[in-house]
């Protein structure tokens, strides 16, 4: 088998492993398995009513973070300020145990660039279409949400504290 | 009224990334974990599985960004592709001091890595749950060998009490800070990653 020469590293450009099936040495690696969202048609879905976060959050003009992000069961540091930008958008989180209810949030800190977080997690792809995101210390719970294909991140108001 | 923000932006200096590497069991997973707590009831996360993830320190007066990969589940072959080593600066070679099939992977997994990892990758061998004396069978000493035999650093971790957990992902890096940056004699293989606003760049 003929061993290739390993590209050049795309400079910040997040590039995917892509394990194909192939065979080295006469062992076969496998990919790795399709992991369906748990979040699906069965899935009690909440849609929870939340107060947007206090002004002292955010810059009112621009909307950036102006306050630090931790997570809200072991206080680890997840965001810094002005790393992130208020929004508004509809995502659906499952609940922290695995259970069969979800909860639909809408206040959302959003990151272009994966990068700009202290510290986090990142799951495996979910429906091939994107990661969740949990604390890098406890991974308790689902905090937010990557997108693969636009590279978005997005970090639920809700399940966060600010310091 | 809102205050005006005095920070400055978590801009980073480098980044790194790094593989975790050993048999199944070993205790990676734990590596990349610090339990918060004594007792560690598995999230609906652990079903899904970590892919990788971002760790901010401080190193030497620069912010350095660590990707840390988990190879969960390829290990199981003995073997994981070239793609899955592409980019990667440092590998963090794993075993169980209490599982002496595991210490005995090493090698292979040093041949493994020799075969589709760049040549010039920093090595770390780490020998993992040292906090459970009564069944340990690896002796500190075998480890050490072993890393000395190859060239490479050797510490022994217990991820559930975070001892040294801490010191080997920043021993690694300082390694590959040193390689990188510190030591400007191989241009080739210095690969610095900054944000574009930066004004000042560090290669």
């Amino acid at each position: 088998m003929e061993n290739q020469q390993p590209e050049q590293q795309k400079t910040q450009e997040e590039e995917q492993p892509q394990l194909i099936e192939r065979e080295i040495e006469g062992v076969t690696v496998i990919p790795p398995p399709f992991i369906q969202d748990p979040i699906n048609s069965d899935t009690n879905i909440i849609q929870k009513q939340e107060v947007e976060p206090l002004t002292e959050t955010r810059d009112e003009t621009s909307r950036d973070l102006l306050k630090t992000i931790h997570c809200r069961l072991c206080d680890c540091k997840i965001l810094t300020p002005n790393n992130a930008k208020l929004v508004e958008k509809q995502i659906t989180f499952i609940h922290k145990k695995q259970s069969n209810t979800a909860e639909q949030l809408k206040y959302m800190w959003f990151l272009p660039d994966m990068f700009s977080f202290e510290n986090i997690a990142f799951s495996k792809d979910v429906n091939a279409t994107h990661k969740y995101l949990t604390c890098a210390e406890c991974e308790a719970e689902v905090i937010g949400i990557h997108y693969i294909s636009s590279k978005e991140n997005y970090v639920a108001h809700d399940r966060i504290v600010y310091k | 009224m809102t205050s005006p923000a005095t920070n400055k932006p978590a801009a980073y200096d480098f980044l790194v990334k790094l593989l975790l590497i050993g048999d199944s069991g070993v205790g990676k997973s734990c590596l990349l974990l610090r339990f918060s707590d004594g007792s560690f009831t598995p999230s609906f996360i652990a079903t899904i599985g970590i892919d990788f993830k971002i760790r901010t320190i401080e190193l030497e007066g620069k912010r350095i960004k660590l990707q840390i990969w988990d190879t969960a589940g390829q290990e199981r072959f003995r073997t994981i592709t070239t793609a899955y080593y592409r980019g990667a600066m440092g590998i963090l070679l794993v075993y169980d001091v209490t599982d002496e099939k595991s210490f005995g992977s090493i090698r292979n997994w040093i041949r493994n890595i020799e075969q589709h990892a760049s040549d010039s990758v920093n090595k770390m061998l780490i020998g993992n749950k040292c906090d459970m004396t009564e069944k340990k069978v690896v002796d500190s000493s075998r480890g050490k060998s072993l890393a000395d035999e190859y060239g490479i650093k050797f510490l022994e971790t217990s991820a559930k009490n975070s001892v040294n957990v801490e010191e080997a992902f920043i021993g690694l890096a300082k390694d590959i800070k040193k390689r990188m940056i510190d030591t400007p004699n191989d241009p080739d293989h210095t690969i610095c990653i900054t944000p574009n606003n930066k004004k000042n760049t560090c290669c």
